[in-house]
């Protein structure tokens, strides 16, 4: 596709230097995934390559009220339309550290590291980057630090761009809440958590019906590190949450869990990639979808061990619930593995309300629409209960409640 | 110290494995190297065959010139000189041979050497019907008359097309479309033989059938075509087994197995793969790109493929079953052995079209030395597969530290009422199962051998008899040198 034509609009982006000159070189080389790309089978673009699009310059006049619970003590920063309003930094605590990735190319360099170099979106985001963020985090944090990303124009793309990079033996608590009416949302996040360092992390992508929502992660954990990381896709027409997550030192403790929970015709994509680059690891991935009327969702992920990743012990388990007829799941859980010392399994499965057991409670006397709305409860909660970090847990929790009070099919099929 | 020759046979004892490595010293008759139109001509000549047959195949290059190989398995495929290959070598006779006794005896030999019986005298009676494939033709097919009485036939598929015309047009490329791939595509135009089996209605047939492949003449590729319909409630197992000599450089294999079963048939498909491998550094073997589908097109009936692929240097290989039929059934068996620089990218598709279709994978991977070892498998469900059912297993072994094990399931569900559950480990031969076997005085080679057909039992135990037996020896032999 000729430059000219291609969506976004990147008119406004002139003598870009750096990273982001070579990252607008390398979007322009590939555009959109092509349509045989194998990453990308199961979730095609072409609705999003023809939205009219441009990156949005400023922040909307008024951020959006955000319809959550937001934990009492948290600290918000707040981006409109990907733009972040500044004020909001002289609330961060202490031991966090805030700067501008426009005027830290180095820092810019080392979080375009941690995505694939040939991933078009996180390219595309780096280009267009509408705000770019870097916070370093030293010591214990205990206040959550949480993310909130509102818009209100369906002719933007944002292109919010974070770096986080946890110190050696920081701990910190951060939360990405998306709820914006945008045309596209193209979050870039890179967080690097040291040596013996521990981040609870959640995600929350809740955006407006007509938006698309394709996010591009990276994480690489230092040495006898801690991640904690949940994630719900429930919004938007389209969304695809990838994470590429490298375990660059022994010892490394990586949980990532996710629920999708699609309706209408909405589209989830839950893809990771789990990187033992050393041994002694462990990860675990427990992944939970629900998908009613036409949604589809997809699951892809990847556990990849390197050739001396000894001792690793990966763990991953899909589990896709379809509720109506015209709904799709697909999933394509991988293994690529090197080393022989390694516990590695992967289980995946779809299937519709087991009969058995909604015949066990009814029984019981309960009505069949509360039957069926406890066990899809009780099918998510093995996810959610994960979730060992208790401001977070009771965050998300209420998003997966308002979709099962809002769906009318989670009463019959 | 020279070393004596004791030890010199001790050595080659423990490392020259492949035992089927040698070469026939035959005379024979070949198509110049290369692959264009007159090429084609040239084997649709040879093999007698209509104009139709002919159009078919040059239909089918056309198409091949359009496509490109394919690259997305995880494969590392040298570039392939398809104009340096003989696409034609067959035992040089007079006219074929009208019975058993006009071979030429160095092929029964050969044959005798591979442990194949082609004399029906010899062994007992109703045991294995064989087809001898040697190169390009069909060298000897047994039991044919005994199959007649029954109305199964059991022929060459070249003799198929002269003689059973409509079958053979009605069927083939119903399964694998001639552009299916990159492989399908170059063996439509370019096949030479294979067998070719129908079973009328309601017919069990007497004895299991079997084709032996056997690849002898340098340079050349083997292309075989294999087309088996079974009729409404008819049943038939089929084994195939396949060797080539030890050779430097790397032969192209690219066969297209074609099955159809109709209402209530049930065929079983069994493959002991033992292909040269190529030696300890990955020189020379045997490319194995093969297509091989069933289609259940009737009611309730059954596809069943077991596989044991131990050989080949590369392995591209995929058997698959359409579930069209209502109640239909297909399985996958598989035990993939990989070991030096071999590797293998092997797996299915199961396809559930019809209500009620149910599928079983069960993959077992083993990968030793420096091999890769990957499953890559489909399962998908159309909207119209009301209460389909899958269960998928992957279990993969990994023996040694610089081999890798790879698992790539995809999964595609479109019904609701649909089940499919998958699940994958990885793991290596646990140091408490080696000690077990050791303290009671087994060798360390024999108990990792005794472990892995431990390991591959729920496969093994698929196969028929004799082919089962074979298989445990081979899967012992091609870890020799494994460990330690």
């Amino acid at each position: 596709m000729p430059a000219s034509t291609m969506q976004p609009n990147l008119d406004q982006l002139a003598g870009l230097t750096g990273v982001r000159a070579g990252a607008l070189l390398r979007w322009q080389a590939t555009g959109w995934p092509d349509r045989r790309a194998e990453q990308w089978r199961f979730t095609r673009l072409s609705r999003v390559e023809k939205m009219d699009l441009r990156p949005a310059e400023m922040a909307a006049k008024q951020p959006a009220a955000v319809a959550a619970s937001l934990p009492d003590n948290a600290v918000i920063l707040s981006f409109s339309n990907g733009v972040l309003d500044m004020a909001g930094l002289a609330a961060l605590p202490g031991g966090v550290t805030a700067s501008l990735l426009s005027d830290n190319d180095a820092a810019l360099a080392a979080l375009a590291e941690l995505v694939p170099a040939a991933h078009p979106i996180s390219n595309l985001s780096l280009a267009a980057m509408t705000t770019g963020l870097h916070l370093d985090i030293a010591g214990t944090v205990e206040v959550p630090i949480i993310l909130v990303f509102t818009g209100d124009d369906n002719g933007v793309s944002a292109h919010p761009v974070i770096s986080v990079r946890l110190a050696h033996g920081a701990s910190a608590v951060m939360a990405e809440w998306h709820q914006s009416s945008v045309g596209l949302s193209a979050p870039l996040m890179g967080i690097v958590v040291g040596d013996k360092g521990r981040l609870d992390y959640a995600k929350v992508q809740q955006e407006s019906s007509a938006s698309a929502h394709l996010a591009a992660t990276g994480l690489k954990l230092g040495e006898g590190s801690v991640f904690e990381g949940f994630q719900i896709s429930a919004g938007g027409q389209l969304a695809r949450l990838e994470t590429h997550i490298v375990l660059s030192g022994e010892n490394a403790d990586c949980t990532l869990s996710a629920i999708y929970l699609g309706r209408d015709k909405q589209h989830h994509d839950i893809t990771t990639n789990m990187n033992h680059a050393k041994g002694h690891c462990l990860s675990n991935q427990i992944i939970r979808g629900v998908l009613d009327d036409s949604a589809r969702g997809v699951f892809q992920g990847k556990v990849h061990v390197a050739p001396d990743a000894q001792k690793t012990d990966g763990q991953q388990m899909s589990r896709a619930l379809l509720l109506s007829r015209k709904a799709e799941a697909d999933a394509k859980p991988e293994l690529e593995i090197y080393a022989d010392d390694v516990l590695c399994a992967h289980g995946a499965t779809v299937g519709e309300l087991d009969d058995t057991q909604l015949f066990y409670l009814t029984s019981r006397g309960i009505d069949r629409k509360t039957a069926r709305s406890m066990l899809i409860t009780a099918f998510l909660d093995d996810a959610i209960d994960s979730i060992t970090h208790p401001a977070l847990a009771d965050m998300l929790r209420p998003v997966s409640t308002a979709w099962m009070n809002a769906t009318p099919n989670a009463g019959d099929l | 110290m020279a070393a004596t020759q004791e030890t010199i046979d001790t050595l080659q004892e423990a490392t020259g494995k492949y035992k089927y490595g040698f070469v026939t010293d035959i005379e024979s008759d070949k198509a110049p190297k290369g692959l264009n139109e007159d090429i084609i001509r040239f084997i649709s000549a040879k093999k007698e065959e209509p104009q139709w047959m002919l159009d078919w195949r040059l239909k089918a290059f056309a198409m091949w010139q359009q496509m490109e190989s394919p690259d997305w398995a995880k494969l590392d495929i040298p570039p392939i000189d398809y104009q340096d290959i003989h696409y034609y070598a067959a035992p040089k006779t007079g006219e074929g041979p009208a019975s058993l006794d006009e071979v030429d005896p160095e092929l029964l030999k050969t044959y005798a050497k591979l442990g194949i019986p082609l004399d029906e005298q010899k062994i007992l009676a109703g045991v294995v019907a064989v087809d001898a494939v040697f190169d390009s033709v069909s060298v000897a097919t047994t039991f044919r008359g005994e199959l007649a009485k029954s109305g199964v036939i059991f022929c060459p598929i070249s003799e198929a097309i002269r003689d059973y015309p409509e079958l053979v047009q009605k069927y083939l490329g119903s399964v694998v479309p001639v552009a299916d791939n990159y492989f399908s595509a170059l063996n439509s135009a370019v096949f030479t033989d294979g067998s070719f089996v129908f079973i009328p209605k309601g017919v069990r047939c007497p004895m299991e059938l079997s084709t032996y492949f056997r690849i002898n003449e340098a340079n050349t590729g083997q292309f075989e075509r294999t087309l088996i319909i079974a009729e409404d409630a008819s049943y038939v197992s089929y084994l195939e087994g396949c060797t080539a000599p030890q050779r430097d450089e790397n032969q192209l294999h690219a066969a297209v197995v074609e099955l159809v079963a109709l209402d209530d048939a049930e065929i079983k498909y069994s493959t002991v793969q033992n292909w040269y491998p190529g030696d300890e550094n990955g020189r020379g073997g045997i490319y194995n790109f093969v297509t091989k589908r069933g289609a259940c097109l009737g009611d309730r009936s059954k596809i069943s493929w077991t596989q044991v692929e131990t050989g080949s240097a590369i392995t591209w290989k995929y058997p698959s079953c359409i579930l069209q039929g209502k109640d239909s059934v297909g399985e996958f068996y598989s035990v993939a052995l990989t070991n030096n620089c071999q590797q293998a990218d092997t797996g299915t598709k199961m396809i559930h079209i019809g209500e009620g279709s149910r599928s079983t994978i069960i993959s077992k991977g083993i990968s030793a030395g420096r091999s890769q070892n990957c499953y890559r498998g489909l399962v998908r469900i159309q909207p119209g597969a009301e209460n389909a059912r899958n269960f998928t297993q992957c279990d993969s072994l990994l023996v040694g530290d610089k081999c890798g094990a790879h698992t790539v399931p995809y999964i595609v569900s479109r019904n609701p009422s649909a089940k499919i559950e998958h699940e994958a480990t990885t793991s290596r031969i646990s140091e408490d199962q080696l000690f077990y076997c050791q303290q009671r005085g087994i060798s360390t080679e024999d108990s990792v051998s005794l472990i892995v057909n431990g390991f591959c039992k729920e496969v093994m135990k698929e196969l028929p008899m004799e082919f089962a037996v074979e298989a445990q020896k081979l899967i012992g032999i091609s870890l020799e040198g494994s460990v330690g």
